[in-house]
């Protein structure tokens, strides 16, 4: 028993089940309290927390029903979200993997009604008030750049484009776009309508002109009569009524040469139709194209994420800082052959890994992260519900066996 | 401040009647966390030291100088450490180990970390003996003649005022 150094066991022993007691009974509330007290020191209003949960075995926090009221409206909340949730896996994390389960930011609206006021208790208000004068430097800087930022948000790419958005469904009315755009494909289909529908009056008139049905009878009867002929009893008459009779069906021949020309162009003109239905779903498409880009949505393209992430604003002044830092090299004195000659710190040597295989997890695994909401501002207004959804995002997706999918939705 | 503490402990530990094996197991434990290079495997080690009843001056001591003596033995870790993660038949033993919680945290899949800590542990036994049998050695013969050096002389009376003055208060 001499062995052991008791005095450092129960130390540690003691310290160990501080932090378990903390963890169980004080962590949750102490973090609310936390978050509230600092949210409502920087927006100045009411901030409510309906549920906390944080759990040290899963390593995850869950916080429902976030509302942050308005300052410069007591009775609206400045934002409202209905849970946001981050959970990373413990034991995980001791194998030097991380397994993020969840991620989420969920139904988040602005402006949003309260029941009752997000004014501060007059004590609590004092008390920030006093201690921003007690921050006095420190507490302008934070006022003038959470201005820039919320000025640089409201300038985002795209936070514009959804307010532009808003507005092209907010002024949206199709009578009058379709008056504006003068639909070509509505005008040729009744020009081509009226030319078909009039070629058909052509036809059936000339079919009831040339009389076909009587002819053909007739050229039946000749048939007939000429078969019946003989030529035998040198008959002179019978033999001249049927040269008549010849002559006669030679000119019905040459009405129903006519007659088979006269179809042949039929058909010609069926089958040029054709190629006017390919004209008009040409002028359909061109139509659609058309009013398309003329109700088109903002392009949220991902070529300057930089941008859309930052601002233009930001990223101007990044460039112009490596500007200037380019600038500053090209005049700084050139280092000497001593100064460039830095003794490095010997260090241990770097040895070689012998990888082994990886069972259970690989080392980052994101099961979902998904963010919801609405864009409305206030009731008066539907706005637009989005959600985003992005599922399984692994280093080795030949682990997990499912696909890795993305889901937005406006 | 903190050279002449650390002076005075070292001075501490030889010459007072400080148990010769709580020094002896402190230096062996000393030689392993100076030689292994990761810092978890560190800490570890450190709990290990702290746990048990050895003495903590002979541990740091012992780390320093194995730390500073690591340097030259690396390749010679590299290669036992790579001989040893490659033997066939512990592929599936490390493989096991490789997928436990916290383990693989000491990187015990580099070669110079699994060189050095079968070095050490390979060490620890006979370096624990050497450091004992040392330790006597000078406790029976040098102890005496060092004790009269004039800067253990003006160590001494340091460490006996502080202890009155501990006593005082």
């Amino acid at each position: 028993m001499k062995m052991i150094r008791w005095s450092f066991v129960s130390v540690t022993a003691v310290i160990v089940a501080l932090i378990v007691i903390f963890n169980i009974f004080f962590l949750d509330k102490i973090l609310k309290n936390i978050i509230i007290s600092s949210a409502q020191m920087v927006t100045g209003a009411k901030v409510e927390i309906d549920y906390l949960k944080t759990s040290l075995k899963r390593c995850s926090i869950t916080i429902n029903g976030l509302r942050c009221a308005d300052k410069n409206d007591y009775f609206k909340n400045f934002i409202d979200i209905k849970r946001i949730a981050f959970d990373v896996r413990f034991s995980p994390l001791l194998r030097k993997k991380v397994v993020i389960d969840e991620m989420s930011v969920e139904g988040i609206k602005l402006n949003t009604d309260r029941k009752t006021s997000g004014q501060l208790p007059p004590k609590q208000e004092k008390k920030y008030k006093n201690q921003e004068k007690k921050d006095g430097k420190l507490t302008k800087l934070f006022n003038s750049a959470k201005e820039k930022s919320v000025n640089e948000f409201n300038n985002l790419p795209s936070v514009e484009a959804f307010n532009t958005i808003q507005e092209q469904i907010k002024n949206f009315d199709v009578n009058k776009l379709v008056e504006d755009t003068g639909l070509t494909s509505v005008k040729q289909a009744e020009a081509l309508s009226a030319e078909l529908q009039n070629k058909y009056k052509n036809y059936q008139e000339q079919i009831k002109n040339n009389n076909y049905q009587e002819k053909i009878d007739r050229a039946k009867v000749l048939v007939d009569d000429i078969s019946k002929t003989n030529f035998s009893s040198f008959n002179l008459s019978a033999l001249s009524d049927t040269a008549k009779k010849v002559s006669e069906l030679k000119t019905i021949k040459t009405e129903f040469d006519t007659m088979l020309t006269d179809l042949n162009n039929i058909k010609k003109d069926v089958s040029s139709a054709v190629d006017v239905s390919k004209q008009l779903k040409d002028s359909i498409s061109a139509d659609v194209n058309n009013i398309s880009q003329k109700i088109s949505l903002p392009n949220l393209n991902t070529k300057n994420i930089s941008q859309m992430i930052f601002g233009k604003k930001w990223v101007e002044k990044v460039e112009k800082v490596i500007y200037y830092i380019s600038l500053v090299k090209q005049y700084m004195p050139e280092k000497s052959a001593d100064e460039k000659e830095v003794k490095p710190v010997k260090q241990r040597d770097l040895g070689r890994d012998v990888i082994f295989k990886q069972k259970l997890y690989p080392s980052l695994l994101i099961s979902k992260i998904s963010v919801s909401g609405n864009t409305s501002k206030g009731e008066e207004s539907a706005g637009i519900d989005f959600s985003g959804l992005i599922k399984n995002i692994s280093s080795s997706p030949g682990m997990i066996l499912t696909e890795t999918t993305v889901r937005k939705c406006l | 401040m903190f050279f002449l503490k650390t002076l005075k402990q070292i001075v501490v530990m030889f010459q007072t009647d400080i148990s010769p094996d709580q020094i002896a197991w402190g230096a062996a434990l000393g030689c392993i966390l100076g030689l292994v290079p990761n810092m978890m495997m560190k800490i570890v080690l450190f709990i290990v030291i702290m746990l048990f009843r050895v003495n903590i001056t002979a541990a740091l001591l012992s780390c320093a100088l194995y730390a500073i003596l690591s340097f030259a033995l690396d390749p010679l870790f590299d290669v036992i450490g790579f001989y040893v993660l490659n033997i066939g038949i512990l592929n599936s033993f490390y493989t096991w180990l490789y997928n436990l919680p916290v383990v693989p945290f000491t990187h015990f899949n580099n070669s110079v970390v699994m060189g050095s800590l079968i070095f050490g542990l390979i060490m620890f036994v006979p370096n624990g003996i050497l450091a004992k049998k040392v330790l006597v050695y000078y406790r029976t013969h040098l102890r005496d003649k060092v004790s009269k050096w004039k800067v253990v002389k003006i160590l001494s009376v340091a460490i006996n005022t502080t202890k009155v003055v501990n006593l005082v208060k």
